[in-house]
This record gives C-alpha cells, sequence and structure tokens, in this order.
C-alpha cells in the first residue's frame, strides 16, 4: 500500500513544498549560526555591576550556618527567660 | 576551610544535559529519524519521498538534532538555535510526507504531533536566538 501512495509523494507540489521548507529552514538555520553570538546565553557580570558570584557549595554552607544560629538564638532566648523569672 | 573544586567537565556537560532534559529529547529524536533511514530504510516513512528529498530531510533532521545536541552540551546559543530551526524543518518535512502517504484523515494525529514537534522547535530557536536559556532554581524552605 505503501509502495503505491509513493507515487502520490513524486508530485511537484511536495518537491516544491519540501524544497521551500529546506529553504527557509537551512537559510534561518545558517542566519542563527553566523549572527547570534555564541555568547549569547552565558551570564556576564563585570565588577562595575557590583555582583558577587559564589559557588553554590558556599550558599549551603551559609544557609545551615543560619539555621544554627536560630537555634542558638532560640535557646537563649529560653535561658534569658528562665533568668529573668529566677531573678524576680 | 578548603574551597571545593569546581565540577568536572563531564559533570557539566551531564548536568547540562538533565537541566533540560525534554530539549535533548526532541533533539535526540531528530537524530534517530535519521539513524532509522539509514540503517533500517525499511521502517522509515521518509523511504518513500524522493532520495533527492529523502536526503534534504536527513540534513535538515539528523544535522539539526545533532547541533540541538552540540549546542547545549557545549553551551552555544548560535549552534542550538541553528539546529532547532534545521529541526523545524525536518518535522514538518515529516508531518506532510506522513499525510502524503497514509492519507490525512487516517495520520492526523501525528501529523499534529510532528507540527507540535516543528512549532515548539521554532519557540526554543527563538528563545535560543536571544539567549533565554531555562533555568532551575531551588526555592527557599521558608520565605523570609
Amino acid at each position: 500500500v505503501i509502495t503505491d501512495l509513493a507515487a502520490e509523494s513524486n508530485s511537484p507540489v511536495l518537491y516544491v513544498v519540501v524544497s521551500v521548507i529546506v529553504g527557509v529552514a537551512g537559510g534561518g538555520g545558517l542566519a542563527q549560526l553566523i549572527r547570534v553570538s555564541s555568547d549569547r546565553s552565558r551570564v556576564m557580570v563585570d565588577a562595575a555591576q557590583g555582583a558577587v558570584i559564589v559557588q553554590t557549595s558556599v550558599i549551603t554552607d551559609l544557609r545551615e550556618e543560619i539555621q544554627r544560629l536560630r537555634q542558638d538564638n532560640a535557646e537563649m532566648k529560653v535561658r534569658l527567660a528562665a533568668l529573668e523569672r529566677d531573678g524576680r | 576551610v578548603i574551597p571545593p573544586l569546581p565540577p568536572s567537565r563531564w559533570r557539566t556537560y551531564r548536568r547540562r544535559l538533565t537541566d533540560r532534559p525534554a530539549d535533548a529529547l526532541l533533539a535526540l529524536l531528530g537524530v534517530n529519524g535519521a539513524l532509522t533511514y539509514f540503517i533500517q530504510p525499511a521502517r522509515s516513512t521518509l523511504r518513500t519521498l524522493p532520495s533527492s528529498l529523502g536526503i534534504a530531510w536527513i540534513v535538515l533532521f539528523g544535522l539539526g538534532g545533532l547541533l540541538t545536541l552540540a549546542g547545549i552540551l557545549a553551551n552555544r546559543a548560535n549552534v542550538e538555535a541553528a539546529g532547532w530551526c534545521l529541526f523545524a524543518g525536518g518535522a514538518l518535512i515529516s508531518g506532510i510526507t506522513l499525510g502524503l502517504v497514509f492519507g490525512w484523515l487516517l495520520a492526523w494525529n501525528s501529523v499534529l504531533v510532528l507540527g507540535l514537534y516543528a512549532g515548539c522547535a521554532l519557540v526554543r530557536t527563538w528563545h535560543a536566538s536571544r539567549g533565554r536559556i531555562p533555568v532551575l532554581l531551588d526555592p527557599p524552605e521558608e520565605l523570609p
């Protein structure tokens, strides 16, 4: 069945349609390759922008440190409250 | 404190692929389609195309997939954009051929999916040409 139907795919209309698609897609692809900067997707930061770049592990360490300080703070508040009760 | 080592090259490549699995999958579909045409032509619907058009389709679909993968791996926006553009053309030709060979009514769902592939590839071309990349962010567990 496919072999019979294949005759339809030899039609000149298909040649024209596929040629147009090949031309547009090929030309578009070539234009993208030549005209688009290869570094377009990279984040470029210079010193004047005042940005600081740190590794993700440093951020994780800082989060853990904040968590530890919060726990210390909570403990201190409890002890302070106890001391205030004793002082009265 | 000893600063952590920068990630290895292979780890960086793996992360670039796994951060964008859908993009990598679409590109692999293009490469797979072209390989099927070469290795097992009996399984490829595109064999019904005249040989010159078949070669043109392979260049668009296979090369498009390869360029897209290369662009993702190397983080090159221009290579990725060119790959998506070629892939879109290849997907369009696949859809038109399927519609002609099996009939538009019978193969409407496959034609629709291939048309959507082409549409998605064109959207990615637009994004890549403007340097837009998907970024994965971990939201904070507690809002400040």
